[in-house]
């Protein structure tokens, strides 16, 4: 090596030695505490016995769950195929016009079933229909509607 | 070292160093597969390659920006450097794999074009912890593709050294860029110390390393020579060099590698035409002196290569008082005819 280029390397790496260390430190107190997917439910947690309602759609089988009681619903949510967008989020319907403010269900990502908990208020008026949304390209996929 | 263009000059060594690149390539891989088999039994062959790609990439990187100070802190290193380039195209090959596998995974099926969408599908430039980790890598896998294509003596020849060298100096910001994609990206997902420990230990040991070589340099380019005679500078003496090696001087700021070859002394410039290799840290092979860089070969009594080949670089005065070895600095031109200081026992 000539002398101006060992010149360099030695900038470079006085550079680097103080840059470096100061970027590992910097992303790793940004680490989240939780994982960042919060909404992916697995499919482990128990299926409620009753089916209330379901749709067979090309893409996707969507069911309506209920104990025997009617207290604790559910929606079993099984994609057929990979989504073609993967960031696809489920919205229940509330009426707002505003699609964020209507009630995030949850995230579903590849071929595989979902199991996501539903409220239920007792008395009040509700509805069980759904929206498909990609949050990236603001889209609305596909909207799924039960009766009641 | 080659007369005219051929995709790559192969001799057994190139080979051997070759071989046991693919060996342990391979071998990393496999065990990378075994492991995560057999402690993640539900990982898809796309996320396998993903990952061991990536992983074995980073290794590579790091012993990559190792071997240059290594072999200036020891000259049994040397070995390593001989065919860097061919250990770097298979970093930049196994990097590809991952960009490629990840790309297809993460972005292929959408209705917007993969590479479109690694750069719109997030845009949170201004968070820490949520930003776009995959542009870093996609700008990284640029400066190791245009350094991978490069990489044949034929660029070198026609960028000449300097402009060569200067696009090869990008790696330490690829190196930076890697670093970073692996900290705000899979190091985000993840609560296990264990990877921030492995990366803050491989930047630290190169750091060192780099550092260390560059100081150890800078002490070399700062020798003091007290004894002077009629332009001539009293270097060390005579048993100081052992035959076909050299010691390296450096005086009014230009580095010279004396020789002793037989029964004489020679001086020539320290630096090798082809890639600036150290000349004063390699030997005599069938009377040439030899690179360690790269093998490329001068003759010590004129500094030409042999014929066909065209490389010169300038040589020097010696002589010899007492024992001790007299060097004038003052160069002649580049392929100037010495005799060289005949030793006497």
């Amino acid at each position: 090596m000539i002398k101006t280029l060992r010149k360099r390397h030695l900038r470079v790496w006085i550079v680097l030695a103080i840059v470096l260390p100061i970027g590992i430190l910097l992303s790793w107190l940004v680490i989240p505490n939780q994982a960042a997917v919060k909404l992916l439910q697995s499919h482990e947690q128990p299926l409620l016995p009753v089916i209330w309602k379901s749709k067979d759609l090309i893409n996707y089988q969507v069911t309506i769950r209920t104990n025997q009681q009617h207290k604790q619903w559910q929606l079993e949510w099984v994609n057929k195929k990979i989504l073609e967008v993967p960031s696809t989020v489920i919205y229940r319907v509330n009426g707002a016009a505003d699609i964020a403010k209507n009630e995030l269900i949850g995230r579903i990502e590849t071929r595989g079933s979902y199991t996501f908990p539903l409220q239920w208020i007792a008395g009040k008026e509700q509805s069980f229909q759904f929206i498909l949304y990609d949050f990236i390209h603001q889209q609305i996929i596909d909207s799924i509607n039960f009766q009641l | 070292m080659s007369a005219s263009y051929t995709a790559v000059g192969w001799n057994r060594q190139k080979k051997i160093y070759d071989w046991v690149i693919a060996g342990l390539c391979t071998a990393y891989l496999t065990l990378f597969a075994l492991l995560t088999l057999i402690f993640n039994d539900q990982v898809t062959l796309e996320t396998l390659i993903i990952r061991s790609t990536s992983t074995l990439a980073v290794l590579l990187l790091h012993i990559i920006l190792a071997i240059g100070p290594l072999c200036r802190l020891n000259n049994k290193c040397l070995p390593l450097l001989y065919n860097r380039r061919h250990l770097g195209v298979t970093m930049f090959s196994m990097a590809l794999i991952h960009g490629v596998f990840s790309l297809f995974q993460f972005h292929a099926l959408g209705n917007v074009n993969p590479l479109v969408s690694l750069f719109i599908s997030n845009t949170n430039y201004s968070s820490l912890p949520a930003f776009p980790f995959q542009a870093l890598g996609f700008f990284a896998l640029f400066i190791f593709f245009v350094m991978a294509v490069t990489s044949h003596d034929f660029w070198l020849h026609n960028l000449s050294p300097g402009i060569w060298k200067t696009l090869h100096m990008f790696v330490y910001l690829a190196y930076f860029l890697v670093v970073m994609h692996v900290m705000l990206g899979v190091i985000q997902y993840e609560n296990n110390p264990v990877l921030v420990i492995m990366i803050f230990t491989g930047m630290a040991a190169l750091t060192v390393l780099h550092l260390r070589a560059a100081f150890r340099e800078h002490r070399t380019d700062s020798q003091q020579f007290s004894k002077q005679l009629e332009g001539f500078v009293c270097v060390c003496d005579v048993q100081d060099i052992e035959n076909g090696r050299a010691k390296i001087f450096c005086i009014d700021k230009e580095r010279i590698a004396v020789y002793r070859h037989e029964d004489r002394m020679y001086a020539i410039h320290n630096v090798c035409k082809h890639q600036g290799g150290p000349l004063g840290e390699g030997k005599i092979i069938d009377g040439c002196i030899t690179c360690p860089w790269h093998g490329y070969q001068y003759l010590p009594q004129n500094g030409q290569s042999p014929p066909p080949f065209k490389e010169k670089v300038s040589t020097y005065d010696v002589k010899l008082i007492e024992n001790k070895v007299w060097l004038n600095p003052i160069p002649f031109a580049e392929g100037t005819e010495r005799e060289g200081a005949l030793i006497k026992n």
